[in-house]
């Protein structure tokens, strides 16, 4: 009887495509989405916007679609609040290190990209 | 690249925008009392040997790195003495453009309207909405300082024409001169006549972070590293927003529908009381510019 029942979920779990020991968190990240937006946060006394990075925000806006921005550090809202739409990734930012590209699906952060230099590095940071 | 003569070092006798004595007033110091806790030195991190210039051109050139290419409109102030506030909206228009992460691939063009600029949350400001406050006698023109002082004080208003539906509930005209297909021409408006609450929408357009080159040599830095550096000389303010290695000019939309250019040597005298608005308040949300 055990054996039987050890047998079908090992077989459902098969089906279903789940490796039997994944965690929880794992299979969470799985079925997150693609990025629906890209961040480039820095702090403009660390040094400049390398002309790579503008050009692969642009891209991403225009083939990728999605929402591909930049964000000083210290920026806020009219309120003078940290905009809505920018605090996962400034606060994964910071941890990482400015200067870093951020990528997000929704307020879930996918993926931290330290430094990225050149337009390709940009385009690599966003799965 | 070659630049017509007749649009380098224009300085037309109607321009009485930034008459001398209010030019005056505009020394470095003075602007950076005016903006306070938005004052930034030239950061040093910024600084591009002047004989790497051409090649920082040439690389923003094939990026299309400039801030010229994150201008999407031009504005027409004819016959208005509204110079400095049309060269401020340049400035704060390009910041937050550029913070947005889309290219306008041949800056503004006179007579056209880009799709993008709706697409992306391009907001057009009102020129009309600092100078009203900071010359309520309408003619004579303003200085930096004051202008400058509001903007980050209060912010900006947008024009009524946006290139979008973004429901702003407080807009107003974007000049009293004649204005164009992107930007609405209309009567004078005193400040005790903006609508009710207008400070609401004012402060989602402000000026965060206010660079000021101390040499004309940072001034072009910043212009390399895609800041727009708004100057004021020989009566008229303008907006910089991109170098020409070859004549060794700056480009500039000037506020009458056409990218005008000053000359090394007309630069060189005008870089003492410029600015460049390094970044701005930004919304929640760019799908919805109007909401905060």
């Amino acid at each position: 009887m055990i054996r039987v029942a050890v047998l079908i979920a090992v077989a459902l779990v098969l089906l279903a495509g789940v490796p039997p020991f994944q965690s929880c968190a794992a299979r969470r990240t799985v079925v997150v989405g693609p990025a629906t937006a890209a961040v480039y946060v820095y702090e403009k006394d660390s040094g400049p916007i390398p002309a790579g990075v503008t050009v692969a925000l642009d891209r991403l806006n225009r083939d990728r679609r999605i929402v591909a921005t930049l964000l000083e550090d210290d920026t806020t809202d009219g309120s003078g609040a940290v905009p809505d739409q920018y605090r996962a990734a400034l606060e994964a930012a910071r941890k990482a290190g400015l200067p870093a590209v951020v990528a997000l699906a929704g307020q879930t952060v996918l993926r931290v990209t330290p430094k990225p230099a050149s337009e390709a590095a940009v385009m690599e940071a966003v799965p | 690249m070659k630049i017509h003569p007749r649009l380098i070092d224009v300085f037309p006798d109607e321009h009485d925008g930034y008459p001398d004595h209010l030019a005056a007033e505009d020394t470095t110091d003075a602007l950076r009392d005016a903006c306070g806790d938005a004052s930034r030195d030239f950061p040093e991190a910024l600084w591009i040997e002047p004989r790497e210039w051409a090649e920082r051109a040439a690389e923003n050139d094939r990026a299309n790195a400039w801030a010229m290419n994150c201008i999407d409109r031009y504005t027409n102030q004819t016959p208005t003495h509204e110079c400095t506030c049309h060269s401020l909206r340049a400035n704060l228009e390009a910041a937050r453009n550029r913070a947005r992460g889309v290219i306008y691939r041949d800056g503004p063009r006179a007579g056209y309207r880009y799709a993008e600029s709706g697409q992306y949350g391009s907001v057009w400001l009102s020129p009309l909405s600092v100078y009203a406050e900071a010359n309520p006698k309408r003619w004579g023109g303003a200085n930096v300082r004051s202008v400058l002082e509001i903007a980050v004080r209060r912010g900006m208003l947008p024009d009524r024409l946006q290139p979008a539906e973004y429901g702003f509930r407080h807009a107003m005209a974007g000049t009293s001169g004649r204005g164009n297909e992107n930007q609405t021409g209309d009567s004078w408006v005193a400040l005790n006549r903006f609508p009710a609450g207008w400070e609401e929408t004012a402060r989602l357009f402000r000026p965060l972070e206010v660079i000021f080159p101390a040499s004309y040599e940072q001034a072009v830095c910043c212009v390399l590293h895609g800041m727009v550096v708004s100057v004021g000389r020989n009566g008229h303010a303008v907006p910089w927003a991109r170098w020409i290695p070859g004549q060794r000019l700056m480009a500039y939309p000037d506020s009458y529908d056409l990218t005008r250019y000053d000359s090394e040597r007309t630069a060189k005298s005008a870089w003492r009381g410029s600015f460049a608005i390094a970044s701005c308040t930004l919304p929640d949300d760019w799908s919805r510019p109007a909401a905060g």
